[in-house]
């Protein structure tokens, strides 16, 4: 009975996980096995980490019954179920625990569809055992530990727990660093998120202009008959700080003329035919719109 | 977006683990869908009651985690969304395939990880790199496929 009891309190706090850590949605898993979601990487990296920290450090002081430990044998049938189990995850964005959160937390007609399915599978998996554990002949079986941390042998290095918890503090620490943002795109990030507004670097606005079919709603797309077409892109784009700071120094240097002279050269100008200059129509604190040509091939021709 | 708190809560996950651990044994939910089975005709085995403990409480924490947001929702007027047929299919699939592999496996995600590599076993090591290199190629497949299709 302490079993269940036990069970339940470990289940509660596992489905909060679970839950906080995004596993009862199946994209968020999908999209970290794609490598584009760090910090559940950074979440289950700190995890395995701790874990072997402790199982190290309380093996060591003998805490931890080594007999409660199970290793399991290497063999053909691990090796088929590994890639199975994988392939299903990738796929479906599942794992068994999450399937149990997402009854709760996510979807619950879609978990229990997934709690369903876990359970035709094991009854398929008893049904077909017999005929599929002929599999292990296949490969050689490999049986033992890493380190000398439990009784079972043979183990391939020595060091035991000493080494077993340095291993744990190494996936500890890289656990800690992987899902880490550097400090300057932690803050811009930060600020996107509050302003809600696109801001791209001026290097990466220079490398990847907008796609006329990718233009958002700040960017204009001119297309004159008879003409190439360009692309005009006024997402406001972040400056690099030494040309912020660049920008500024000659406003704050030079003497602000009263708007009267302003309006009065502007208008001199204006009867003389001539327009005044794109800086001076250009307040500073307007975006600097970026300005390419749509495709190059286009220009060419042109130019022959 | 910017998570808070990654840390803290892999500290928390890898100590749940290690208390199951010690307590008992490493904890297999795959064991819970097998008890599930047992109920079936024909189908014999003890029940493992810190797996079933597991199993029935984690859709109650995921429940009370979720509380907040769905309070939330709620006062806004606004409806959870519903499942559709086809996540219902990808949730059945992806639910046999799993229970099947972690059959052959001999345990599932979290037994292999916080169960064997935890413990410094070769196999443990052995499943979590198959695992997690199938996963990533079904999961660039998948996502591939997503994309062709204009999902």
């Amino acid at each position: 009975m302490t079993e269940l009891w036990l069970g339940c309190g470990l289940g509660l706090a596992l489905g909060w996980l679970f839950q906080r850590m995004g596993l009862s949605c199946p994209d968020v898993l999908t999209e970290a096995l794609r490598l584009r979601c760090r910090a559940l990487w950074r979440t289950l990296l700190v995890a395995l980490g701790t874990a072997t920290l402790c199982v190290a450090f309380l093996g060591w002081l003998a805490v931890l019954d080594v007999d409660h430990l199970e290793i399991l044998p290497l063999n053909g049938t691990l090796v088929l179920g590994s890639l199975l189990l994988g392939a299903a995850m990738g796929f479906t964005g599942y794992t068994p625990g999450a399937s149990l959160a997402q009854l709760g937390g996510g979807k619950p007609l879609a978990g229990l569809c997934a709690v369903g399915g876990g359970i035709a599978g094991a009854v398929c998996y008893r049904l077909a055992a017999a005929p599929l554990n002929a599999l292990n002949g296949w490969l050689p079986e490999a049986s033992g530990t890493l380190f000398r941390t439990t009784l079972a042998s043979p183990y391939l290095l020595s060091g035991g727990f000493m080494l077993h918890g340095a291993v744990g503090i190494t996936l500890l620490a890289v656990g800690l660093c992987v899902g880490r943002e550097p400090p300057e795109r932690a803050e811009t990030l930060r600020e996107a998120e509050t302003e809600n507004a696109p801001v791209r670097s001026a290097e990466s606005a220079a490398k990847t202009p907008p796609s006329p079919e990718e233009a958002s709603a700040e960017t204009v797309v001119a297309a004159l008959p008879q003409e190439e077409t360009w692309t005009l892109d006024t997402v406001p784009v972040a400056l690099p700080p030494q040309v912020t700071q660049t920008l500024k120094e000659p406003a704050e240097q030079a003497p602000s003329l009263p708007e009267e002279t302003v309006t009065e050269d502007r208008s001199t100008l204006a009867r003389a035919g001539k327009t005044p200059m794109a800086s001076a129509a250009m307040p500073a604190e307007e975006p600097v719109p970026v300005i390419r040509p749509e495709k190059a091939e286009k220009k060419s021709d042109r130019a022959d | 977006m910017v998570s808070k708190h990654t840390g803290a809560r892999g500290m928390i996950l890898g100590l749940v683990y290690v208390l199951a651990m010690i307590f008992v044994s490493p904890l297999r939910l795959t064991e819970a869908y097998d008890a599930a089975a047992l109920a079936l005709p024909g189908m014999e085995g003890g029940l493992p009651l810190l797996a079933l403990g597991a199993a029935g409480a984690i859709p109650l924490g995921a429940f009370l985690a979720a509380l907040p947001w769905r309070w939330k929702r709620w006062h806004k007027g606004e409806r959870g969304e519903r499942s559709t047929a086809r996540e219902c299919l990808r949730g059945f699939l992806g639910g046999f395939a799993l229970l099947l592999g972690a059959g052959l496996a001999g345990g599932g995600v979290s037994f292999q990880v916080y169960g064997g590599a935890v413990s410094g076993a070769l196999s443990g090591y052995a499943a979590v790199a198959l695992m997690l290199l199938a996963a990533y190629g079904a999961a660039r497949l998948w996502g591939e496929g997503k994309g062709a299709s204009g999902r």
